[in-house]
């Protein structure tokens, strides 16, 4: 009986199921398109520590599924509440509350699993996209791959059942408080306040905003201080003033805006505000707790998206700095370690340690060169904190013609250098002090000779030309005479892209015995360019990636959540709607009045989380500065986040405010 | 005659200690079989709640109402749904058909519930919507058919399983005159012809004119009954509406 009611039911009433089933479809595409390419044998095979995605992507579903537990939940929650006249009629009737029970139980199981087979088909689908984005930051070709494999298929349908199990005990015990006088009379229940006081609530408010501005200061101080072991701690007080305040402020802003408004009859009055803001003052009170989680998604989603670009950033940056040439060997010889009594056959293993390469690879380009000093202080007087900035604290210089080959192999536009200037180069760590240097343009005295500077630049330094200098003087070769060589490297552009085994091929050779007495290994540091693709692509990947699943994940969790709360008020506040028309508001003002309600439903759960997002990725920055590129800043990267959040937010607010429309209009 | 309903000093507060509803206070009433009995009273005397307790919806703070001799207010929750399975009927003035069902299905739901044998389900629901006049309608859905017929469909489901008592709350609430009318009739007639008990509640002389006792309600307890006897509808009408005018204030504030 109470099934056969079920099947009935999920037929004739799918048009209302529709939002529950896209929620369940949608976050389960999601978990299993992201298990689907942790466990694709392509993606594993793109490097050794590949593996590492899987166990990345296997503890972020874990959060993942609380939070969607929570959501499908809050649907169930949603669709009990939209039936319960059903549901008491069926009482009324004489159906026991056990049979009634089973037959919602059914239904929701019946539609879930429904859900999860079509998610399936969408999963390999976003999956096959997400495996051709990574296949494309690998630089590698990629084929559509429809085949499953069993290990993400078992997850998710684990995670399906936890979350299912989860969700269906939490109805059934919905279902078993419930009176048959709550179910029949639960439309006309007004929702309970939370907080029952309003004396003082303006004044919390204003203490929850202070808390508020502590936290993010507590925040940015954490990060200041970042190689400090309290930095932990700080961030941890930080995190939790955060969230407080977060709670906080969407309990009281409601009261706070109409104790506002109040007072200013100008804007009380004025076209329907007083009926908005009401209405939002009385939902603050009542979900506030729902609101305050939003809010806390929608700042853990901006926080996750926009550290996933700047992770993809850093790690991008970090190839091209550290190993910009497909071979680099470094520590060939050096004049200024006066205690290296082995250099001079160190040198001699080096040049058929290069020789060996000649053999071996086919090369397109290459240059010898030196890092050469006089151990001045000329420049590096106005580099202040010098010794956290590079290995020497002196003057490093470059010939001009050097630096010129070195950016032509990367295909850069060189320099003119006239025989009386120098030129600067350095990474983004020394900007503010290259900022002083170009600006008071001081001359150097190179041998005699006075030299003034040309210009100062950021752009194309390498970390790896100058074995960890932060910055390099670039010379004109004439002056470059009587100097010490700090480092002599060698660069190689190979005709084929080196790879992962060619690092360790040539990482063992660069080892060489070094007999003085008892037995002692050197070796000449080398940078195979292919190692640090495949290494900082990897972990790339899997930062990015998880970050980005988060993300993905409770944008959608949120803008569901959203869309079902203004919805379910459309229901309720359709006799409202009628009224104002009843009153003589046109329909141009009832649409007006539905977006303003339907805005603010959206934007107040999103604005104190925008600021936060803004603020923490200033002090997010001040760690990862140095390592990004020299275009990426965290303006643009919280830009780019706000702006692909706002876009998806949007779709969201659209389709809700449409719904909110039809439902008024039926 | 066997009485179908006995209530005995019925209590129902609302309420925190400090600010107290009595809706229904210290009431006691009967009503015997094949009765049609209606409740009237202005808004906030305690009608509903008085429906609601008779009809298990509601719990009651302190009294007992017997239903044929059977002590509801004694009955465990887990047994009452098979207590309104069994015993009673429902008519409300919003319909409370459900809208997935068509109007047979919805006439049929109380006989499946019931665990009526299938075989008779079908002729069963047939003959009553006959006699009810809505045998066209059979096979749409809800939404189709208008108030009068929903509220005779309802009565149908009410009716079908033939229960101890029938309990209606503001019936022609949501109905226009003619479908009033029309729907009073029926429900005279079921009271004459299959000799159903019914307690109704309403504000509606007119509605209430069609009853064989009209009990008057105010500040939950009852206030006035009048029973119509050999009177003709016209003028139990009359009566009715002057105990009502008695009813709307109170006669000690009158000198």
């Amino acid at each position: 009986m109470s099934s056969k009611l079920a099947f009935r039911n999920v037929k004739r009433s799918l048009k209302d199921y529709v939002i529950y089933i896209v929620t369940v479809v949608m976050a389960f595409s999601l978990i299993f398109a992201f298990n689907f390419v942790s466990f694709s044998s392509d993606i594993l095979e793109l490097s050794d520590m590949m593996t590492n995605l899987k166990y990345a992507i296997i503890f972020v579903s874990c959060i993942i599924v609380f939070v969607i537990a929570w959501l499908i939940n809050y649907t169930m929650k949603f669709m009990f509440s939209k039936r319960s006249k059903e549901f008491g009629t069926y009482m009324l009737l004489g159906i026991e509350k056990k049979d009634i029970n089973r037959m919602f139980l059914i239904e929701n199981m019946v539609l879930g699993f429904f859900s999860f087979f079509f998610s399936f088909f969408f999963g390999i689908v976003l999956g096959n996209i997400i495996s051709a984005i990574v296949m494309q930051l690998f630089e590698m070709p990629y084929q559509i791959n429809l085949s499953i494999t069993l290990a993400p298929v078992l997850l998710s349908t684990l995670y399906f059942i936890l979350i299912y199990l989860f969700t269906l005990f939490r109805s059934s015990r919905r279902m078993k408080k419930m009176k048959i006088h709550d179910l029949l009379y639960l439309e006309k229940k007004n929702e309970e306040k939370i907080w029952k006081r309003k004396k003082n609530r303006n004044i919390l408010f204003i203490i929850f905003v202070i808390l508020g501005i502590l936290g993010l200061y507590f925040c940015d101080y954490a990060f200041v201080i970042s190689n400090d072991p309290r930095m932990l701690s700080y961030l941890g007080i930080s995190i939790l003033l955060l969230i407080i305040s977060l709670y906080g402020i969407t309990f009281t802003l409601g009261d706070f805006i109409l104790a506002f408004i109040n007072k200013r009859k100008k804007i009380k009055y004025k076209n329907d505000n007083l009926f908005v803001v009401k209405n939002f003052e009385a939902k603050s009170r009542t979900i506030g707790f729902t609101l305050g989680t939003l809010s806390l998604l929608i700042t853990l989603t901006l926080v996750c998206m926009n550290m996933s670009f700047i992770m993809k950033d850093a790690f991008e940056n970090n190839i091209e700095q550290q190993a910009p040439y497909d071979i680099l060997v470094e520590g060939m010889y050096s004049d200024v370690e006066e205690s290296w009594t082995g250099k001079q056959d160190n040198r001699k293993k080096a040049w058929e340690y290069i020789d060996y390469i000649h053999e071996n690879y086919e090369i397109d380009d290459e240059l010898y060169y030196q890092i050469l000093t006089q151990h001045n202080h000329q420049v590096a007087k106005y580099i202040k904190d010098i010794g956290n900035n590079g290995l020497y604290d002196y003057d490093t210089y470059l010939k001009v013609s050097d630096y010129n080959k070195l950016l032509e192999m990367l295909g850069a536009e060189p320099i003119e250098l006239s025989d009386d200037e120098y030129f600067v180069t350095g990474d983004k760590t020394v900007q503010k002090y290259l900022d002083e240097i170009a600006q008071e343009k001081a001359d150097i005295i190179i041998n005699g000779k006075r030299l003034s500077l040309k210009s100062t630049t950021m752009e194309n330094f390498r970390l790896g030309w100058s074995t960890g200098n932060s910055f390099l003087i670039v010379v004109p070769d004439s002056i470059a005479k009587n100097m010490q060589v700090v480092t002599e490297l060698y660069v190689f552009d190979t005709k084929e892209e080196t790879t992962e085994k060619d690092n360790s091929k040539l990482e063992q050779l660069g080892y060489y015995e070094f007999k003085d007495g008892d037995a002692y290994f050197a070796y000449f540091p080398v940078t195979v360019r292919g190692y640090y693709e495949s290494s900082n692509r990897t972990a790339m990947t899997i930062f990015s990636f998880s970050l980005l699943y988060v993300s993905i994940i409770f944008i959608t969790v949120v803008g569901t959540i959203l869309s079902i709360q203004t919805l379910s008020d459309s229901t309720k506040n359709k006799y409202q709607y009628q009224l104002l028309k009843k009153l003589g508001v046109e329909d141009r003002g009832i649409y007006k009045t539905i977006r303003k309600q339907v805005t603010c439903n959206f934007l107040f759960p999103a604005i104190y989380p925008i600021i936060i997002s803004v603020v923490t990725s200033y002090s997010i920055n001040r760690l990862f500065y140095a390592v990004t590129s020299a275009s990426m800043n965290y303006f643009t990267s919280i830009i780019i986040t706000i702006l692909i959040f706002a876009i998806i937010y949007g779709i969201y607010y659209i389709a809700t405010y449409m719904t909110f429309k039809n439902n008024i209009e039926e | 005659m066997q009485k179908t309903l006995e209530i005995k000093n019925l209590k129902k507060y609302y309420g925190t200690k400090s600010n107290i509803t009595k809706a229904v206070n210290d009431l006691s009433l009967e009503v015997e079989e094949g009765e049609f009995v209606a409740i009237m009273g202005a808004s906030g005397s305690g009608k509903t709640t008085l429906l609601n307790c008779i009809s298990t919806i509601d719990e009651v703070t302190s009294g007992h109402i017997f239903v044929d001799g059977k002590d509801i207010t004694e009955l465990r929750e887990k047994d009452l749904a098979g207590f309104r399975r069994e015993n009673l009927g429902f008519i409300f003035q919003d319909f409370n058909l459900l809208d997935t069902l068509t109007i047979a299905e919805n006439i049929s739901l109380a006989l499946i519930i019931n665990k009526e044998d299938v075989n008779k389900v079908d002729k069963k629901v047939v003959d009553i919507a006959e006699k009810l006049g809505i045998k066209d309608i059979l096979n749409k859905y809800p939404y189709e058919v208008s108030g009068g017929q929903k509220q005779r469909c309802a009565c149908a489901r009410a009716l079908i399983n033939t229960p101890k008592l029938i309990l209606a709350d503001e019936p022609t609430g949501a109905l226009d005159s003619k479908s009033s009318r029309m729907l009073l009739e029926t429900m005279d007639e079921m009271n004459e012809k299959f000799n159903a008990t019914i307690l109704m509640v309403t504000h509606d002389s007119f509605s209430a004119s069609f009853c064989k006792r009209v009990l008057f309600l105010k500040d939950g307890k009852i206030f006035n009954e009048i029973r119509r006897g050999e009177k003709s509808r016209k003028e139990f009408f009359n009566e009715i509406l002057d105990v009502l005018t008695l009813l709307g204030g109170d006669v000690a504030s009158v000198k």
